[in-house]
């Protein structure tokens, strides 16, 4: 190969990883996990911090208009940050109106994540997710 | 073309459906195809999916599957994932525009620069929770990716997978205990051999600027090869050997670990410093690699910020890994090998002694990583199922049916006896070398040798014992308890 055409190759080589780098940083930044930002909710969870073994999570579900949500059917399911754990899956109960409470086993210490996926009286499907990040091992 | 293979154990290569696929030219190139498409899927949903790692297929191949897959396979055959390497497909189809025209330095042909990034892997797993991002995740794929093409089209040869690819250091230093090497079905068919087609390749008759087929690139020349450090299994010296004297045949695993043998492409194992402390890496990178994934880590961590009075993660974990990385070897291997040298009464020098040694500490070092990795697998075996189903949900087929969720794999009550066996495997294979160096070295008084080591062997066994018995706690940071 020429000098000439081996300087040509490794410039579209460069130009290549270039455009395909910034290609992928674009799509790249898209995804976004919070879904249905009108709807907003507020947990607390019991021990706190929590530990390996049961938990209890509280939460309420308000509108836009900050009205508490009545009614919703809500189910949970619980993730380790780490992937190829076994999730753990639960219902939330309605213990006063549009307050709810779920109990929840951590079935190992780490960082969790709980999705949140309510169906609201009128059928609308909400997703929200809940950060719990280090749970101990060890109470 | 005649085999004339006279060696005695299992060939791969003479098995009816697996030895007919190897032998087909394009068998490697077959297995790239499929681990490519299954890289660009990874790629895709890692930096398009959720950005959840359980539910992203880069975090969960990379993470669970692909590094208990691996360890597995190069516990059962051999240095498969090489084999089937998509890293090197660009570059193969690269290289069909242009053929690289520079050697690798001089001054970078050693293990030293491959050392410096498996550590620097290690310690970006830790740092940046890679485990838990998908799009970091991704990125590293595609960073592999260019890495491997940039490198290998500048420079001839295999110099990527030889002196730079780091997951290509922990699989050849790993594959020295698998069951199978690429080796001379009957050495007396080289002795009359005059081509020596297997290291130069087959240039075109007419032309002979062209290669028709390649010889090996890790400078491997088959009938001065021992064992499986550097070798690829990409069997181009398979298909290069006009007399079909190339097999996949099964050996004692870690035998290669004691040989005294000068090797084609290495040297002798006691005169490479770099390799030695690649053993050395791969053996205490497993218990650092084990150590960040249970409870006491943080604790420890706590403790090191408090001395260090520092909130940083990152002066706490460079200062974790120096401990164990240097100080503990240090100290350790120091120790066995002044035992070694008083008690034999040799006086040798220290650093020969645990260079000797060194080697045979890969066995226990593997049946930790398998430990470790085979129970991150086994449990989380089925949960690429519900993952994909998402997947191809979320693009619009969802021919899969709806992601089931509940699937995981064994439970850890199951794979817990299964973890204590490989460690106790490797732990008998780290003795076995250890008696082995012993009596061949130290033929006066081998016991007095082989005792240090062997407690050395046992202390780090009983470290990883402990490791595996602790609570496990996936955690981001130390800090917040
Ligand atoms: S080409 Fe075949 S026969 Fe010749 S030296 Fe190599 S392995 Fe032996
Ligand atoms: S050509 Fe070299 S690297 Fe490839 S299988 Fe043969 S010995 Fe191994």
């Amino acid at each position: 190969m020429s000098r000439c055409k081996y300087y040509l190759y490794c410039v579209s080589l460069v130009q290549m990883c270039i455009v395909m780098i910034v290609c992928l940083a674009a799509v790249g930044c898209a995804p976004s996990d919070d879904a249905d930002p009108d709807i907003n909710l507020q947990w607390e969870i019991t021990p706190n911090p929590p530990s390996a073994g049961m938990a209890q999570l509280d939460f309420t579900l308000r509108d836009s208009t900050e009205q508490l949500i009545k009614g919703a059917e809500v189910k949970l399911e619980g993730n380790m940050s780490h992937p190829g754990m076994q999730p753990v899956l639960t219902t939330a109960e309605e213990i006063a109106p549009g307050k709810y409470s779920a109990n929840i086993k951590f079935t190992m210490g780490g960082d969790w994540f709980i999705l949140v996926k309510s169906t609201l009286a009128d059928g609308r499907e909400v997703r929200k997710q809940i950060e719990i990040a280090g749970v101990r091992s060890e109470k | 073309m005649s085999s004339q293979n006279s060696f005695p154990g299992t060939d791969l290569l003479q098995l009816p459906i697996i030895g007919k696929f190897l032998r087909w030219q394009h068998s490697r190139m077959a297995m790239q195809s499929v681990m490519l498409v299954i890289a660009v899927a990874m790629i895709l949903h890692g930096l398009l999916g959720p950005q959840l790692a359980p539910r992203n297929l880069s975090t969960l191949f990379t993470w669970v599957h692909y590094r208990g897959l691996l360890v597995l396979l190069l516990l059962v055959v051999g240095n498969v994932f090489c084999m089937a390497c998509p890293f090197m497909l660009p570059r193969e189809l690269a290289r069909r525009f242009s053929a690289p025209v520079r050697s690798w330095p001089r001054w970078l042909r050693n293990k030293w620069l491959s050392i410096g990034l498996f550590v620097l892997v290690l310690f970006a797993y830790e740092y940046f929770d890679l485990w838990g991002s998908p799009w970091w995740t991704a990125w590293i794929i595609i960073s592999y990716f260019a890495a491997a093409l940039l490198v290998d089209t500048f420079f001839k040869k295999a110099s990527f997978c030889k002196y730079v690819c780091p997951i290509g250091q922990f699989n050849f230093i790993s594959s020295t205990v698998s069951p199978f090497e690429v080796q001379v079905a009957n050495p007396d068919t080289c002795l009359d051999c005059t081509t020596k087609d297997c290291i130069k390749g087959i240039r075109h008759p007419d032309n002979h600027d062209e290669i028709v087929q390649r010889g090996c690139e890790l400078a491997l020349f088959q009938p001065r090869k021992t064992g499986n450090m550097d070798c690829t299994f990409c069997l181009d010296c398979v298909h290069a050997c006009p007399h079909d004297n190339v097999a996949i045949s099964t050996k004692v695993p870690g035998s290669e670990l004691w040989e005294k043998t000068r090797r084609s492409g290495i040297g002798r194992f006691t005169n490479r410093p770099d390799i030695s402390v690649l053993a050395l890496v791969f053996t205490f990178g497993a218990l650092l690699n084990a150590f960040g994934m249970v409870s006491p880590v943080y604790a420890f961590q706590r403790w090191l910020a408090g001395i260090l009075n520092t909130t940083s993660e990152l002066p706490v974990l460079s200062t974790l890994f120096f401990l164990m990385l240097v100080v503990e070897p240090v100290i350790l291997l120091g120790s066995a090998a002044y035992a070694t040298s008083k008690w034999t009464k040799t006086g040798e020098k220290l650093l020969p002694v645990i260079m000797r040694y060194s080697y045979a500490l890969v066995p226990f070092g593997f049946g930790l990583w398998v430990a470790h990795y085979s129970f991150h697998f086994l449990t989380g075996l089925w949960t690429f199922i519900p993952v994909i189903q998402s997947m191809l949900t979320s693009w619009g087929i969802p021919i899969l049916g709806d992601p089931l969720w509940r699937l995981s794999g064994m439970p850890p009550g199951l794979v817990y006896p299964l973890e204590i066996g490989f460690l106790g495997l490797g732990l008998l294979g780290s003795l076995l070398a250890i008696y082995r160096i012993s009596f061949r070295e130290y033929k006066a008084r081998p016991w007095q040798a082989f005792i240090p080591w062997a407690i050395l062997c046992l202390i780090l066994c009983g470290a990883a014992v402990w490791l595996l018995n602790q609570p496990m706690e996936m955690r981001g940071t130390f800090l917040g308890g």
